[in-house]
């Protein structure tokens, strides 16, 4: 059972890392960013890639992640350039066009045949009272845990992550008060393709990789980032780690393991009647 | 008499989902004097400010402030020539620290706490705990924090007890003593009237009356009449 | 387009491709069917996305339903006949899409897309976990012998298509249909019109997903043998993606998304490109569309509407306004009493104690620096504000236990401080929607006359700002209501507009036998056109009377000037 439930850390470890990035660029830019994880993806193959050219692991890791940090500073600069002003629900489907074309072209050129990736941390494990800890749990838990945590400090406790917030908040006040809040914007898009190439390629190595199943990490992000509402980090990683261990522990019940796809429905569906039960009116007047 | 303008608006016309909301505006603030421009609600004077600052963008017109046309930098530009907007309802940071709504601004906060002696006690609460007076007192040390040449402000005493307008009036007076030019819109004609040098009073989206503050506060009947017309 | 030409137009066009079909070769047919079906399934996002402005992201698996409904009646029911097999499927399908829509009411805009995006992942696991019926024995959907030819099913698709198409170009029509536009635009707008969100937010979700049950119903037909991978989550995402850009809530968007579906990958392979250009080629169209704001659907019907209307100018009518419209007897006692109310939000006592009643057919002003919570009251007596202290009564009816919509019924009518009349609908179908009962082309003139804004066949959004206002006032009157709340009607009107409406409001109670409370700042109109001002600051109400002597009273002046009171 315990087993079971470590299983569970490392997609935990991606969720988490995936839900903040989704966070972090829907407060900068109200927009639920669909193409999140195929960005990442794309980071991800890109490295593997670089990998199988002969390069170190570390270099094609690095890499990947620029490659994603790249792109979704694209997918930022179209977003504020021409949709600033536009609706969520315009935003969302933009995202979600964005998401399908990127498919494409990910099958294009990486083919969608699933890649035996290697592994990050191979090797190495520790036991403690019978139960095992690989050194890949360790590491990935670790960093997806540190990487989160040094967010939410650098958004709660610096001058810049004040700015941020601010800007988040009131755009143009902040701007009126000569705060730059187009390039603070593009850097937190940038930042959040960078995390999530890089949480998805931590996770590769347990997951049957193909590049859609892969970019359907989406889905279980996204519950847990509405753990936070979209709007707290450590909300959306305390979810990304509870979905894992739910995920892990589930695979320990074999009546209800088929149905893990379905566990991200019940956590949203739970999570949003209960935070929305007040919402009886759409914007305020 | 011609005075030495530091904020000089000419022609300003702006459009607002198809409507001419303001139009073809001439208003002359100098530096060092407070003036206040009056009117009815939904006579204009918030989408002026508003396109003057760069929130929203002005159809035609110039805007020169100490000589230099505003309209075709963007809002970060004109905050770096030294303009300075506060907004109408308190627009504080709500979820930042009355500490944070300022260090943004500038990392000089201390002077902040000079003008208002209140908020150092708030330091660490959250803006949106604080109340309506305090609030306009961030809004306006941040504004100031921005060290700005002229500092335009709509509604400054929205909601808030007269104690406190009187206060944050007398500070303006000091302010504007010191140099700082002022554009004031303001609900309250009387109060503005008194503390101000030179008025407008807009209605219906065009400047319908201008004059020095004491002209205008001496025939209450014409100010009147501008009102309602 | 009067309603009999357009549907002789799409019966000749229905005809036309149906002969047409019949010449196709095998291949042809085959992927002129396909095209049909995904044409129905981009409709059924059109009308909740594109009407309804409800992001549903799992079209495919509500078409998954009917698919899987339709091949389990194949199976199990062979002896049944077989329209019931296009009936049932949808009906199952629609009875899931409701219960989706009942737990998601209050979720909308990036949840509900959230959410049913992971409904969709959770169908996929679903589908393939229990298969589709006829799976695990390898026999497909076994066609009756009349429909054994591709082309018979292609002619069924046809139907089908133009029966849903037509059905909802209908709808847009019916009230039903103008409530799903005002619903996504605003929703209090529609609940201040009377219009029951949640009901017909549920009956969106039912038919939508009804008519992608038909869709899947279709497939079980085309295909026979269906398999989970054919409604997969990433379908829906492109179905959706493609219904935005081909604005399939109309009839002609959704036929090209369906022919864009098919054609584009048949171009690709002509020209030796690879195939999955298509999705790229989708996501970017998309992309694009949704930057110029309409997609091609509405492209065409905005061309469509411009070839077909009569560009008639507005006669200018003499009204005669002296006698009433509505023989509403006076009852006794006050038309609305408002006793003691109080709303706190948080710690701010936003409105506090206030009493004041409107007379029968009287006109009261409701006045107040900004930020008095004046607003917060209209909110509270219409209801939009539920947990207010106090008691709120029209006439002899209690209001507390009604909702927003309800009170609206009942006839208790308001306005907004922001224009909220629907852009998308013209002001007929506006008046239409907020009337609740049948309104003739000559009464919705004679009110548009009356309060000068425009005929009845302009489109609200094309209107400029001013006489959106008026409209929605005319839309609050031709529900014929008891009270009517205003908030700030004359903001944004042009001087002479403003004038004019003054002249209304005061003609208003007689004509129509309704009371008014009016929220305003333009002194002018008020002394102009009210009995009574309620002059209110920091929620409290500070003076009340006949306007002259209510406005001279010092309180008031100190209150409005800022001058502080010995």
């Amino acid at each position: 059972m315990i087993q079971s439930l470590l299983v569970g850390l490392i997609p935990g470890s991606a969720y988490a890392l995936i839900a903040t990035s989704l966070v972090l660029t829907y407060r900068m830019s109200g927009v639920m960013n669909f193409s999140q994880s195929v960005v990442g993806v794309f980071g991800t193959y890109v490295g593997l890639t670089i990998y199988g050219g002969g390069y170190p692991q570390w270099i094609a890791i690095l890499v990947g992640v620029t490659v994603g940090a790249l792109l979704s500073l694209v997918i930022g600069t179209i977003m504020t350039a021409w949709f600033d002003q536009a609706s969520a629900l315009i935003k969302s489907s933009v995202t979600i066009a964005l998401m399908l074309a990127l498919l494409a072209v990910g099958f294009r050129v990486f083919g969608d045949a699933p890649r035996s990736i290697p592994r990050l941390f191979a090797g190495a494990s520790i036991a403690v009272a019978g139960v095992t800890f690989s050194a890949s749990v360790l590491i990935t838990t670790g960093l997806a845990l540190s990487i989160g945590v040094l967010l939410s400090l650098i958004l709660g406790f610096t001058r810049v992550g004040a700015m941020l917030r601010a800007v988040s908040e009131r755009r143009i006040t902040a701007e009126l008060l000569g705060i730059p809040a187009a390039q603070l914007i593009k850097v937190v898009w940038a930042c959040s393709g960078g995390i999530t190439a890089l949480a998805i390629t931590l996770v590769a190595p347990n997951r049957p990789s193909n590049f859609l199943t892969l970019s359907l990490l989406l889905i279980p992000a996204m519950a847990s980032a509405l753990f936070g509402l979209f709007r707290s980090v450590p909300a959306a990683l305390a979810g990304g780690f509870t979905l894992g261990l739910i995920e892990g522990a589930s695979s320990y019940f074999d009546a209800v393991g088929p149905y893990r796809q379905a566990m991200p429905f019940v956590v949203i569906l739970t999570v949003l009647l209960w935070s929305q039960r007040k919402e009886v009116w759409d914007a305020s007047r | 008499m011609t005075i030495s303008a530091d904020l000089e608006l000419a022609g300003v016309t702006i459009e607002r989902a198809g409507s001419l909301v303001v139009r073809d505006v001439a208003i002359k603030a100098p530096q060092g004097k407070i003036t206040v421009l009056l009117g009815p609600n939904g006579a204009g004077r918030t989408t002026l400010l508003e396109g003057v600052a760069g929130v929203i963008p002005v159809s035609e017109g110039s805007a020169l402030l100490r000589g230099s046309p505003l309209l075709d930098m963007d809002r970060l530009q004109r905050q770096r020539r030294g303009l300075s907007f506060v907004e109408q309802g308190r627009t504080v940071f709500a979820g930042l620290t009355v500490e944070e709504n300022l260090v943004i601004v500038s990392s000089r906060t201390q002077d902040a706490y000079l003008w208002f002696p209140e908020l150092v006690k708030r330091k660490d609460v959250l803006a949106s705990n604080l109340s309506g007076g305090e609030q306009q007192m961030l809004v306006l040390a941040r504004a100031l924090l921005c060290k700005p040449s002229f500092l335009m402000i709509d509604e400054l005493s929205l909601g808030l007890a007269p104690l406190i307008v009187q206060r944050l009036l007398s500070l303006l007076v000091s302010l504007a003593r010191d140099g700082l030019g002022v554009l004031l819109v303001e609900q309250y004609a009387n109060l503005a009237l008194e503390i101000g040098h030179y008025a407008y009073v807009m209605n219906h989206g065009s400047i319908v009356l201008g004059g020095t503050c004491s002209e205008l506060l001496s025939d209450p009947t014409t100010l009147h009449e501008a009102y309602l017309s | 387009m009067p309603r009999g030409r357009a549907l002789a137009l799409l019966i000749i066009v229905v005809l036309g491709v149906t002969a047409g079909s019949l010449m196709l070769s095998d291949y042809l047919t085959f992927l002129a069917t396909s095209a049909v079906i995904v044409g129905i399934a981009a409709m059924s996002v059109g009308l909740l996305a594109g009407q309804a402005g409800l992001a549903s992201l799992c079209q495919m698996s509500f078409c998954g339903v009917g698919a899987w409904c339709a091949c389990w009646l194949n199976l199990h029911l062979p002896q049944i006949p077989f329209l019931s097999v296009l009936i049932l499927p949808p009906c199952a399908a629609g009875l899931s899409g409701a219960l989706i829509g009942l737990p998601t009411l209050r979720l909308r805009g990036i949840n509900l897309a959230a959410v049913t995006l992971a409904f969709a992942v959770a169908c996929d696991a679903l589908f393939i976990r229990i298969g589709f019926p006829g799976n695990e024995t390898n026999t497909g959907f076994e066609r009756p012998a009349w429909l054994a030819d591709d082309h018979a099913v292609l002619v069924l698709g046809i139907l089908a298509f133009a029966v849903v198409g037509g059905g909802v170009e209908l709808l847009r029509k019916t009230k039903l249909g103008a409530a799903w536009t005002t619903i996504a635009h605003s929703e209090r707008a529609a609940a201040a019109l009377g219009v029951s969100v949640s009901s017909a937010k549920i009956v969106a979700f039912a038919i939508g997903a009804a008519i992608a049950g038909l869709a899947g119903a279709l497939m079980a037909v085309q295909l026979g043998t269906l398999t989970g991978r054919n409604f997969e989550a990433l379908t829906s995402l492109a179905v959706f993606s493609l219904s935005i850009f081909t604005a399939a809530h109309f009839l002609e968007g959704a036929a090209i998304a369906g022919l864009l579906t098919v054609m584009v990958p048949e171009v690709l392979r002509s020209l030796g490109l690879p195939l999955d250009l298509a999705e790229f080629l989708f996501g970017i169209g998309a992309v694009q569309a949704l930057y110029r704001g309409v997609g091609i659907g509405g492209n065409i019907r905005a061309k469509l509407v411009n070839l077909t209307s009569d560009q008639r100018p507005i006669e200018t009518r003499h009204i005669d306004v002296s006698h009433p419209v509505v023989a509403r007897l006076p009852q006794p006692g006050s038309s609305l009493t408002i006793t003691d109310l109080s709303v706190t939000y948080g710690q701010v006592k936003a409105v506090d104690h206030v009493s004041f009643e409107i007379p029968q057919r009287g006109v009261v002003a409701l006045i107040g620096p900004n930020g008095a919570g004046k607003s917060t009251i209209i909110d509270a007596v219409s209801g939009f504000v539920r947990d207010y202290e106090g008691s709120v009564r029209m006439e002899s009816t209690s209001l507390e236990p009604f909702a927003p919509d309800a009170r609206a019924r009942l006839g208790l009518r308001r306005t907004f401080q922001q224009s909220r009349a629907t852009p998308h609908l013209t002001a007929l179908e506006y008046l239409r929607l907020s009337a609740g009962r049948p309104v003739t082309l000559e009464e919705s003139e004679e009110l548009l006359c009356f309060f000068q804004c425009c005929s009845s066949h302009d489109r609200i959004g094309s209107l400029e700002i001013g006489l959106r206002r008026l409209i929605e006032v005319a839309g609050a009157v031709v529900a014929r209501p008891r009270v009517l709340l205003l908030d700030e009607p004359a903001a944004g009107l042009a001087h002479q507009q403003s004038r004019i409406l003054a002249e209304r409001i005061v003609e208003i109670p007689k004509r129509f036998g309704c009371s008014i409370l009016l929220v305003e700042h333009d002194m002018s109109l008020i002394q102009a056109v009210c009995t009574k001002v309620v002059v209110i600051d920091f929620g409290k109400v500070i003076a009340s009377g006949p306007p002259q002597q209510a406005l001279k009273s010092p309180e008031v002046i100190a209150a409005y000037l800022g001058k502080e009171v010995a």
